[in-house]
Formats: C-alpha cells, structure tokens, sequence
C-alpha cells in the first residue's frame, strides 16, 4: 500500500524539521545557538504552508489511523502559528542559554505530537501523539534546570501526565475490548448496545487523559502550578499547543461514540470545568496562575462546543474559529507579561501610562477572553452559545452567560491596576514581546470585525 | 450619511490617538470639533427625515452572511428623537470637560468612544450589531467611571460593569434564542418583527422574552434591579454621570419598545399590566428613596428612578388591547418616547449642575450648602429652572411628557396613575426642598468666594435648557416625528 506522502507533508516537516535542528544544535557554536530558531520559524512556515496548501482535503491516510481534513488541517495550522508565536516570544528569553539548541527542537517534537493527535483517528496513534507532545513539554518546563520552582513543576507535571495517561491507556484498551478495533473509523459498527455503561467507562477514562492535555476538569490541577513555575513563553506554550490538539482529539473520538454515553458526561464536565476555572481565577495574585485558570474555563467553553458539534452544520467552524481566538488572546496577554516581565497584579501598575499599546494590548486579549464585542471572543462565544441552545442545551449556554460575567471580575482585577494606579516606571519592554503582543491584539479584534472571511473561510 | 453620523466620534477618537499626549488644547480642539460634526450630521438627518415615510436612511451590508448577521443601521421616529439627544447631550458633556486636565486624551477618547456605541446602539437594526454596540457602551462607561471618578469610583464602577453585564448576557441568550427560531436565520429586527417567529408561545417564546427583560429592566433600571445605579451615579465624574442617566438609561426603555413590544407583542400583552406595576413601583421607589437623600447628586440618581419609572408605566400601558383604547395607547407612546427625550435633557443638565458644584466645593451634601443664590445667582436661576422641569412644571418639557403619560394611562389604568401621581407630589417636594437648602437661608461663610457659572458651563448647560423650554411650549415639532412612529409599534399588536 503506498501512502500519498504530500497528504502527511505537515507532518513530515514538522518531525524531520525537529531532527535536523536537534542536529544543527548539536554543531552550532555556542554563541551561534540562536540560530536554531530562525529554523524553527522556517520549519513552522514551511509546515503551515503545507498544511495551507492541502486546504479541502478529506481522507484518511496510514490504513485509516491518521485523517487529513478541515479539522487537523486547521489545528495544524493553528498550532505552527502558536509555535512560531512561542519561538519569538522564546528568543530573547533564552537567548545566550547554553542549551538554547535543544529548546527549539524540544518545541517542534512537541507540536509533532501535538499535529498526531490533532489527526488521529486510531487509539494507539492518539496515544502516540500525546505521549509524543507531552514529553518534550516536561522537559520544556523544567529547561531551567537551576531553578527549584521550574524543577517542581516539571514534576508536578510529569507526575500528573503518568497518572492521566495511565488511566488513558486503561480507558483506551477498554474501548478496544469492546469494539475489536483501534480504528475509530470501525469502532462504531461494532459497538453493542448492551454495554453502555462499560463504554461510558471507557470513554470517562479516556476523557482523563484528555482532560489532562486540554486542561478541563479532571486533569487541570497542573496548569496553574506549572504556569506558575515555568518561563512565559513555555506557559504560553502549554496554554495553546495541547488544548487546541486534545479537543480535535475529543470531537474525533465523541464522533465515534454514541451521543448517549458521552453528551451527559461532557454536559456535566463543562459545566464544572467553566465555573471552577473562574472562581479559582478570583483571588489569584499571581499573572501566570490567573491566565492558568483562565484557560482552564476556556476550555470549559470548547467542551460546549464539542457537545453541539455534530448537531450544528457549523459545527467545525464555531470550534476553529474559538481556537484561532483564544489563540490570539491568549498569547497577547502572555506576551505582555513577557514584554513587562510581571509576575504579580501589582506589576503591572501603570502600565497605561508607560506602555499605552501593551496595555491596550492587554485590554483587548482579556475582554476578548471575557468575551466582549466586537473583539473575536465575542463571536466565538455567540456561535458556541448558539450552537448549544441549538443543541438543546440551554442550561448550559445560561451557566456559560453567567460565568463570563463572573470572568469579567477577575479579568478587571488584571486592567485595573493597569489603568487606575500609577507605577514605578521604567521597566524595559521587549520590543520583539511587544510587537507580537500588539499583533495577537490587532488579531482579535480584526478576527472579530471581519468575521465574514475567517467563518467563510474555515468550513 | 448614517455611517458618517454614527462613526465620526470615533473618527475623532483614532485623530486624537495620532495626538501626543500632553498636547491638551488641540486635543480638546478636535474632541469638541467631532462632538460639533456629529451634532450637526445629526441635524441634517433630522431636517431631511419625514415622519411619514416610516424607517428611513437604512443602509445594509454583510457582515457574517452565513449567520443572517448584518451590518444595518436605520432611523425612524422612534430612535431619532433619542438619537438628536443623544448627540446634544454628548455636545454638552465635552463642552463642560474643556478644562479636563487629568489624562485629557485618554478622557476625551473614552468619550467619543462611547459616543458612538451609544449612537450605534439607537441606530442598529440588527440585534447582533445591536448587541455589539450595547456592550461596547458598558466598557466606554466603565472606564469614565474608574478613572475620572470620585473615591469610591472604582467599586462602583466594577458594580456597574458586571451587573449590567449580567443584563446583557441574558439579552444575548435572548438574541440567541430569537435568532434560532428564524427561518431562514436572521438577526434584521424588522424582520424580525414582521414574521414574529415566537408568536406560538411556548417555553422558549418565555425564555427569549424573559431574557430580553431581565437586560432592559437592569439597564433602565426597573426596581428591584436598580442597586447598580446610585453608586454608578454618585461616584462618576459629572459629564459621565449625564452621559449615564440622559443616554445609557434610554437604552433599557428603548429596548422594552423596540424588541419587547416590537418582536414579542403577544407576550408583551400578557406581561402589560405587570409592567405597569413595575413602573408604578420604580416612580414610587425612586420618589421616596429621593426625599431620603442628604447627598445631592443620589438625590438626583434616584429621582432617574422615579422618572424612568413613568416611562415604563407609558411602555406597560401600549401593551393593553382593550378594543377603545387606541387614542389611550397612541397619547402614552408618544409620551414615553417624549419622556425619554425630556428626561435626558432635564437629568443631563441636572448631573452638569452637581459638577459645577463639585469643581468649586468637592462635596455634594445638601446640609453643607444655603444661601448659594446669593453669591452665585446665575447657577442658582439655571438650577431651578432644571429643578422645575424636573418636578414637571407647566411649561417646561417634563410637564408635556408626563402629562400626555399619565392622561394616556389614565382611561386603562386608573389606579396605576392614581399612585404615580403620588410620585409627582413627592418629587416636588423632593426638588424643592433641594431648591432652598442650596439656595436660599444663610449663607456660609466658606462660600463667600464661590464663583458663578464660567462660559463653557453656559456654554454647555444652555443648549439642554433650551431645549427643555422649547418642548415645554412647543413640541409638535417633535411630537410628529415620534407620532409617526407609533402605528408601527401600535398597528400590528393590535386585538
């Protein structure tokens, strides 16, 4: 059987890219190290182009484990530009490192994992692509081996991944058991009716493994802990990266299932997931460990979106378009604490005054996340919200309502400060830091505006 | 044109972000330009609109065409009452902060900024854009409110932000709701409302129309949902508080007669005699919570209650279908909308008017004050002029408004207006004894300095009470406009 390699091309680019560069590093003079980056940018470019190019293609590639449509086609994309986001952001961080090598291509081999699971539509591919993405990540964060608070965290974090996975594994073999296959394209036919609860097992299980990659109610208790730990660019990483492969992960294995066994499951996780994320966010201090449970109710939004998902004929579009804007969200606000290298609230004191773009810049990646008009979390809210109610689940769209009003409080914790109080100045900014955070808050506002050609776009 | 009349404050806004800050003098020149451009597109509208012709100026583009959403903007004699005032009163508030030295830039953004939200939110006819433009209002209005406020400002600030937000979110999951029961999917509110998709009742019909009156009833605000509101008042800095009272509350009633009674009349008829209640109660509640008042500027923040309380008792009395009641419904339409328009001026020139005793005493309690007339005349003529209206003075615009409320509500409702005739009693009182606590009895003597009205308080006070004045004694210039409009909201919900 010959398997087209131009379909798998992202892919391809992507791990051989991540190779060559482990090689390059190993030859660089030290000083020259940085240079490793410019590849991974190339590399990154190179693997969106691809991905680009094959826009409208549907099939199902390596005797059906690994599917090449809108969904991973996208996500891919989606996730080099995060990648290539992080590289920037990474660069004047990591700059003169002794290892500064190996961190670009500890990067790649993780976003390789993550464009497997994007796409996979095989149990053992989908272990493969998260084993894959989440081993380079423990390393990422404990890459400053010197420092005891990065060192905990990559435990932590390793030591968490080992039990979710574990319990992945199980949840997997089960769904074997029953089914016979590992395909998810001939699971469905061979599903019995009859064990409908061993398949909700089965899928619970799974979902902590996922859970633990996407950041949703089970397997979130490391976010905010590993933030804390680890340096901006790798937090901003692990925000985006595994979320956005994880959830097309779920979509591809809740297409497989019978609603019944998974809808309730994911009604009830979502619900939890999205207010626990907020109330924990109130009293946080600390930037890294607020954007961390920030993100953890993000994903309890994405998980109403994977309910709706095959009930909305916009189904695909409402989750790629969420992505692309908690993408850029996200890595404006955590550019911004890399530009201002704040930790704390008060850091950020009058940030208005000093630096009006980065604040702007800040003001519009968290009344996006919050969700307000006409910034691109807005429309991605109003479609998950509307795919919901369409979906039957208007409880959960109103609990969805409520919670971003609660997410306003702890979002205006973070402006406030930078609007309303005076600060110490001159803190240098980088100025790479700040332009990306600029362009991530250009982003969500030009997403949301012209939301005519991005939602046309994606489907 | 309409694009032009919306967006030019937030031209002016991006002109003065290319301004380096520090540069005050032409940042205001460009505040105040815009401000004046904005009024003056709005006049030509008004001057080339007949009342007649039903929704005019509309312009419609695509947006998110896959989704029914559009960009669509469009007056009839409904919103453009409120839109003129709504420019007015903006004119008014920039002419007054002309000596806002803190932060005059981010000041003069924010109020341009939200300007046009609020011009947007009265000229959309697309519930998505509609929804866009009300939020945008509410972070205008936040930011006005936190850093140009008094102590305390930024609680109340963050109050007002998220209850209100909570408002806006049920109305979202309202516009949803709505949304999906088109077909084919649609957000355009004229069509909306011709095609009436809820007409069949039914839980989601309760759910939409619930939705849509929890964000209204916050935003006007109705009690019980007012708490946000004297906090919010009290602690904004005096144009911002104008802006508040005179546009931002207008949103909620206009909300009530444009989508409630415009998209979901049935259930509207229905619900009619408990939002008369709703409105008697908030006259009541606002006219008594005013008298308890030591602090002038909550007094006038509740006496907003109470007068927006007319108007919703106005809104309740158009959803009754009693088979003669046309003339009844037609007089209390036109007096809620003129009620709006009235209201806004009045409490517009009534929140400038505590500025002016902010920016010369810092302190707003009414027992600190008396003998003001002495010493400062002007200021004590043009407050009790605005006192008058407010109280509802023959003559004067709150008189014509109200009149036309309470005759309208009468034949339907006679108890309704019998207690908030109530509500008039008590505001007298309440105005009046403001009247001589500041003005009149001894004077101080820490006020022997205190200076009269400067040119740019005149300035911006004039124009409000002229127009009060105008209204008072001839408003059919307005009053045909508005009158217009009315079959449109009247005709189809009809028995």
């Amino acid at each position: 059987m010959t398997v087209p390699l131009n379909l798998i091309s992202p892919l391809l680019l992507i791990t051989g890219g991540a190779v060559l560069s482990l090689i390059v590093g190993i030859f660089l003079p030290r000083r020259r190290q940085g240079l490793n980056a410019l590849l991974t940018l190339g590399i990154l470019a190179l693997a969106s182009a691809a991905a680009l190019h094959l826009r409208g293609t549907q099939a199902l590639v390596f005797a059906g484990t690994y599917a090449v449509d809108a969904l991973s086609l996208w996500t891919g994309v989606l996730i080099c530009l995060a990648g290539a986001l992080t590289t920037l952001l990474a660069w004047p961080v990591f700059r003169g490192d002794a290892r500064e090598a190996e961190f670009y291509s500890l990067l790649l081999f993780s976003i390789g994992g993550a464009l497997v699971l994007a796409g996979a539509m095989d149990l053992m591919e989908m272990l493969l692509g998260i084993l894959l993405s989440s081993i380079p990540a423990y390393v990422l964060v404990a890459y400053r081996r010197n420092d005891p608070l990065a060192l905990e965290a990559a435990l932590k974090f390793y030591l968490f991944g080992a039990l979710t996975n574990a319990g992945l594994i199980l949840g997997l073999s089960y769904l074997y058991g029953l089914s016979g296959s590992t395909l998810l394209a001939v699971i469905p036919a061979h599903l019995n009716p009859d064990n409908a609860a061993l398949l909700t097992l089965a899928f619970v299980l799974i979902l902590t493994g996922l859970a633990f990659k996407a950041g949703f109610v089970p397997g979130h208790f490391w976010m905010p802990d590993v933030f804390q730990g680890t340096s901006v660019p790798v937090a901003a990483f692990l925000s985006i990266v595994p979320k956005l492969a994880a959830f097309a992960a779920l979509i591809r294995i809740t297409q497989a299932l019978p609603q019944t066994n998974w809808a309730p499951v994911l009604a009830v996780l979502s619900a939890v997931t999205m207010t626990w994320g907020n109330l924990a966010a109130f009293r946080q201090q600390d930037l890294k460990r607020l954007l961390a449970y920030s993100s953890i109710s993000q994903s309890g939004y994405l998980l109403l979106g994977v309910i709706a998902f095959s009930t909305t004929p916009l189904g695909i579009t409402v989750m790629l378009y969420y992505f692309a804007a908690y993408l850029f969200a996200n890595l404006a606000a955590f550019a911004v604490l890399s530009a201002t290298a704040a930790c704390r609230l008060e850091e950020l004191a009058g940030l208005g005054k000093r630096r009006p773009w980065l604040a702007f810049s800040m003001l519009a990646a968290l009344l996006s996340l919050m969700g307000l008009p006409p910034l691109a979390g807005f429309i991605g809210k109003f479609l998950l919200f509307s795919a919901a109610i369409g979906a039957g689940y208007a409880w959960l769209a109103i609990l969805a309502a409520i919670n971003s009003a609660l997410s306003l409080y702890y979002y205006l914790r973070v402006l406030a400060p930078i609007y309303l109080r005076s600060g110490p100045s001159g803190e240098r900014a980088s100025p790479v830091a700040s332009g990306i955070a600029l362009t991530c808050a250009a982003a969500t506002l030009i997403l949301g505006i012209a939301a005519y050609y991005f939602t046309g776009r994606a489907a | 044109m309409l694009h032009w009349a919306v967006f030019s404050p937030a031209a002016g806004m991006l002109l003065i972000l290319l301004v380096p800050r520090g540069h005050t003098r032409l940042i205001r020149k460009l505040a105040f330009l815009s401000a004046t451009l904005t009024l003056a597109l709005w006049i030509r509208i008004f001057s080339d609109f007949s009342p007649s012709a039903g929704v005019q100026f509309l312009s419609r583009l695509p947006w998110i065409p896959q989704l029914g959403i559009r960009y669509e903007l469009g007056v009839d004699g409904l919103s453009l009452p409120l839109l003129m005032m709504t420019a007015l009163i903006f004119w008014c508030a920039i002419v007054f902060s002309w000596r806002e030295e803190k932060q005059s830039k981010d000041y003069f953004i924010w109020f341009l900024f939200l300007e046009s939200a609020c011009l947007g939110v009265f000229a959309a006819l697309d519930l998505f854009l509609f929804y866009v433009f009300w939020d945008l209002t509410l972070v205008g209005m936040y930011f006005i409110i936190a850093r140009w406020g008094h102590t305390g400002a930024r609680a109340a600030a963050l109050q007002f932000f998220i209850y209100t937000l909570v408002g806006s979110l049920a109305m979202l999951l309202a516009i949803i709701g709505l949304y999906l029961s088109t077909h084919p999917l649609s957000m355009d509110m004229l069509e909306i409302a011709q095609a009436r998709p809820l007409r069949a009742g039914g839980w989601l019909a309760q759910a939409v129309f619930w939705g849509f009156f929890i964000g209204f009833a916050i935003k006007t605000p109705l009690v019980p949902m007012h708490t946000w509101l004297p906090p919010a008042h009290t602690d904004a800095p005096a144009p911002g508080s104008a802006i508040l009272a005179a546009v931002l509350l207008k949103m909620g009633t206009y909300g009530f007669l444009r989508i409630l009674l415009g998209i979901l009349p049935d259930l509207f008829h229905r619900y009619a005699p408990l939002i008369v209640a709703l409105g008697v109660v908030s006259v009541l509640y606002g006219a008594l919570a005013a008298l308890a008042q030591q602090d002038f500027k909550r007094m006038v923040a509740y006496s907003s209650i109470n007068h927006m309380g007319y108007v919703i008792m106005a809104i309740g009395v158009l959803g009754t279908s009693a088979p003669d009641a046309g003339e009844a419904r037609t007089l209390a339409f036109n007096g809620a909308v003129l009620q709006m328009v009235s209201h806004g001026l009045v409490t517009g020139a009534l929140f400038l008017l505590t500025g002016v005793l902010w920016t010369r005493a810092a302190r707003y309690d009414l027992d600190g004050f008396g003998g003001l007339a002495r010493v400062a005349p002007q200021f004590a003529a043009l407050s009790s002029l605005a006192f008058f209206a407010a109280l509802g003075l023959p003559g004067l615009s709150g008189f014509v408004a109200e009149f036309q409320i309470f005759v309208g509500t009468f034949g339907l409702y006679p108890w309704a207006a019998a207690f908030a005739l109530l509500g008039i009693v008590i505001t007298a009182g309440v105005f009046l004894r403001a009247l001589q606590r500041l003005f009149l009895g001894p004077l101080h003597d820490q006020w022997s300095g205190f200076r009269d009205l400067e040119i740019r308080e005149w300035l911006a006070l004039l124009p409000l009470l002229f127009f009060v004045i105008l209204l008072g004694i001839w408003p059919g210039w307005l009053l045909a406009v508005i009158n217009a409009a009315a079959p449109a909201f009247l005709g189809p919900s009809g028995p």
